[in-house]
């Protein structure tokens, strides 16, 4: 299965194989249209010259070196000659025609055993002679780690050194000084990140490995004559720590805990290395470079295998993302070291390079970790919010819920006082009256009537006040329940049925009544003017989505029903509901529909007509 | 179990030889009220007034010496509450039916009397023929329901139709049957009994003796204390 991510991890591992292969094959042109000078006479201390080729490494302790060479002029030159020596790792002494010359580029930035650098130096016109000319270069001695080098020499003017030249200061001085303000320049970021998150085990590891790498690479190619020279010990010394901080740092990529003895070598082993140097049980310099960077390879090396375990069996993107530098520095040690102990041809030393290269896929690492922990706090930060958002709204709704429950605990005690009041008041009085008067016969029949329908009208508004939203369905109810024993008191039959009624909402205590006032008017109408046998009332939904409640009756339809003060009343009342009344006659009766929406509307001042 | 059977004017299906009558006592503070009702009962054969008592001292008496088979009781006395009379009934004659008569059915108090052992109830400005029917109807074990006391007592056992879980905690309706959850929650509905029948494919007449059946039950549920106060609190929660 082909993803980006696969192409982007083929991708990674090419160009590391090409760099590394890279560095092997690369090797900077020579320079056309000058003398080369290939052979030399050799001579160590006072021992015979030998003739030797160069380029020519030398380990060599005992006293000053020299190479001769000459070479031939047929013709004064036109223009000014110099002499350039593309790579050398030792200062030089020049004498030309048995007169010293001086090497102003000596002077360089970088120099030490490790670091190779470019000479040129302008052969004076009035040294120049027709035929042999004789260069003797000479080295000076040394308490040297690593072989002088000696690279071809060539003698030309300037337009044909020149860009050979800066070719080489560009790569062997500049750019190491660009690698290093990298280096700098990324260690700085690793240590604020440390300093802002000590907790963190990778962020401890990255700041103690980048600054002990600063501490060497400052001690290894530092060597500005100003007496440093002994820092560049130390910096040999504190070598191996490296190599365990490098296994350190594997560790702590792949989230794995750090042996303990890791600690003891990282400190232990330089101390030591130091110690035993200054103590004289590590006898030369030589020595301690033959101890030191032998455990700093294999430090390394152990290091490379994690990480690369990491990589292959974890699958840790961290791990794959470190494996490339971590293969390129140890590829570059062994390089290096090669090509610096003379076992392998070459003249460009790479180490200094690999320490951006190594840094910047840290740096990767510690972006890619930010990014995905902003991206876990984003979505931590959403899940929060919406969180919040469901509790504030269930608290709003629980508020709501609350306020409505206590609305109706209010409107329930109201009405328990108000049927209280009216239970031992009003109604009982109104009870006897019927009692007394239907005792008296017809005489006081009105009376009876009278007090019967006040009795009616009370109960219609007491049970009103308990209803709550979607109850309309029971306030109906109890309307047939009061309907019952009038309509049977005259001997009219009642059809009743309202299961069909869709649900109401919005139903409150007023509209409610206001609904059962309608009905109650237009059954006595129905009553007064029918006379109606049987009455049939009916809830059903309308055809656009409202309500209607018919009243039907099978008395004669009156004449003055359809524009009577009753009626008018009705429909005023049910335009309060953003309802309407229709009246009309049938074949043998009448029927008188209300309409309302399904949803009623507020009003306070129900029952005001 | 009743000791006398009444036939009512229009039961059809009560067609046995006419029982001895029916030994009422009638509790009631109003007096023309009281006289009315007095008059009524007296003017229907299945009936006895064995007495018609303005207090309850007068209504414990009746019942202490008087063997009573239906007590019709107002709840407020000048001297107490209907619900003690109907207690007092109850310890004397436990298969004595008690009825409540009220100016308004309001539910609470008609629940109370319910809890306390009565199982119907009566307005007071009902016409006779409504009254008789109304003993008739509750001798034969029929009890009447209104829609607002059915949607009490559903809120009470739990307030959620019976198809609904209901959650842990909650007064369960135990000893209520699907169909008596059924109808319950029908007339609360608004359903007229024929509806009711029809929905749940049983006899019009046979829903007032489930009614019934369930006032018995809420009845025999008041027994406990625990129970009693968990209904109470439900009642006061919905």
């Amino acid at each position: 299965m082909i993803t980006p991510a696969r192409i982007g991890w083929f991708i990674l591992a090419l160009a590391t194989l090409a760099v590394a292969i890279g560095v092997e094959l690369f090797h900077l042109p020579e320079p056309r249209d000058a003398i080369v000078i290939d052979r030399a006479d050799y001579q160590v201390g006072s021992r015979p010259a030998q003739p030797v080729a160069l380029p020519h490494r030398h380990m060599s302790q005992a006293g000053a070196t020299h190479y001769s060479v000459h070479f031939d002029l047929a013709a004064p030159p036109a223009q000014p000659l110099f002499l350039y020596v593309p790579s050398v790792n030792r200062r030089l002494s020049l004498t030309f025609n048995g007169e010293p010359l001086f090497d102003n580029s000596d002077f360089a930035l970088w120099s030490g055993p490790l670091v190779r650098r470019p000479v040129m130096i302008n052969l004076p016109a009035a040294f120049l002679k027709t035929g042999r000319n004789d260069l003797i270069i000479g080295f000076a001695t040394d308490q040297v780690e690593a072989p002088s080098y000696l690279s071809k020499l060539f003698i030309g003017n300037e337009t044909a050194l020149a860009p050979n030249f800066r070719l080489r200061i560009l790569l062997e001085e500049r750019l190491k000084t660009m690698a290093l303000a990298a280096h700098l320049l990324l260690s700085l970021g690793i240590v604020l990140a440390y300093l802002f998150r000590p907790k963190d085990p990778l962020f401890s590891w990255l700041a103690a490995a980048v600054v002990a790498g600063m501490a060497v690479s400052i001690g290894f190619f530092t060597d500005l004559q100003l007496g440093l020279d002994n820092a560049r010990l130390y910096a040999i010394a504190l070598a191996p720590a490296m190599g365990f901080l490098f296994i350190g740092l594997a560790f702590a990529i792949l989230d794995l805990p750090r042996p303990r003895f890791l600690c003891a070598l990282i400190i232990g082993v330089p101390i030591a290395s130091a110690l035993g140097y200054a103590t004289g049980i590590i006898p030369t310099r030589m020595v301690l470079v033959w101890i030191d960077m032998p455990i700093l390879l294999a430090a390394t090396f152990v290091a490379t295998l994690i990480v690369g375990w990491g990589a292959v069996r974890r699958a840790s993107s961290d791990a794959r993302i470190l494996l490339a530098p971590f293969f390129l520095l140890l590829w570059f040690m062994v390089h290096d070291t090669a090509v610096g102990t003379g076992y392998l041809e070459g003249s460009l030393l790479a180490g200094t390079y690999s320490r951006p290269i190594f840094l910047a896929a840290l740096m990767a690492v510690l972006m890619r970790r930010l990014a995905l922990s902003l991206d876990r706090l984003d979505r931590a930060n959403e899940n929060l919010n919406r969180r919040l958002a469901e509790q504030e709204a269930e608290l709003a709704s629980l508020h709501q819920a609350e306020r409505a429950e206590a609305a109706r605990l209010v409107r329930e005690q109201e009405r328990q006082r108000l049927t209280r009041d009216l239970h031992d008041g009003i109604s009982g009085h109104l009870v006897s009256i019927i009692a007394m008067t239907e005792r008296s016969g017809d005489e006081h029949k009105a009376v009876e009537e009278a007090a019967r329908r006040a009795l009616d009208d009370l109960r219609l508004v007491i049970y009103s006040l308990d209803l709550g939203d979607r109850e309309l369905s029971l306030a109906l109810a109890n309307f047939r329940e009061r309907l019952i024993p009038q309509l049977q008191r005259l001997g009219v039959e009642l059809d009743w049925s309202i299961a069909d009624l869709p649900e109401v909402s919005g139903v409150t205590p007023s509209n409610a009544l206001t609904i059962l006032r309608i009905l109650q008017e237009a059954i006595t109408n129905a009553l007064k003017h029918g006379p109606a046998r049987k009455i049939v009332i009916r809830g059903r939904s309308a055809d656009d989505g409202q309500v209607a409640i018919t009243v039907e009756n099978d008395g004669h339809a009156q004449k003055a029903a359809g524009n009577g003060f009753g009626l008018d009343n009705m429909r005023h009342r049910a335009a309060q509901l953003n309802g309407t009344i229709s009246f009309e006659r049938l074949d043998c009766g009448a029927r008188l529909t209300l309409r309302v929406p399904s949803r009623l509307p507020n009003f306070q001042d129900a029952g005001a007509t | 179990m009743r000791k006398r059977r009444v036939q009512s004017a229009d039961t059809t299906d009560e067609k046995s030889a006419i029982p001895p009558a029916c030994r009422i006592v009638l509790v009631e503070d109003d007096a023309p009220v009281r006289e009315r009702m007095a008059r009524i009962i007296g003017d229907w054969p299945g009936g006895q007034l064995v007495a018609a008592c303005a207090t309850l001292a007068e209504a414990a008496a009746a019942i202490r010496d008087n063997t009573v088979d239906l007590l019709i009781t107002d709840l407020k006395l000048p001297d107490g509450h209907g619900v003690q009379a109907i207690r007092m009934l109850h310890a004397r004659y436990p298969n004595a039916e008690a009825m409540v008569i009220s100016v308004l059915t309001d539910d609470r108090s008609v629940i109370e009397a319910i809890e306390a052992g009565a199982s119907g109830y009566l307005l007071k400005d009902s016409d006779p023929i409504n009254i008789i029917d109304a003993i008739t109807d509750l001798l034969a074990g029929r009890s009447p329901i209104s829609s607002t006391i059915a949607r009490t007592i559903v809120r009470r056992l739990g307030g959620r139709d019976p198809a609904a879980q209901r959650p842990e905690g909650e007064l369960a309706p135990d000893e209520l049957t699907p169909r008596e959850m059924d109808i319950l929650w029908g007339i609360a509905k608004g359903f007229t009994y024929s509806e009711l029948a029809e929905r749940l494919n049983i006899s019009k007449q046979t829903v007032p003796v489930h009614i019934k059946h369930v006032y018995r039950k809420l009845q025999a549920n008041n027994r406990s204390e625990a129970v009693f106060e968990a209904s109470r609190r439900g009642l006061i929660r919905l």
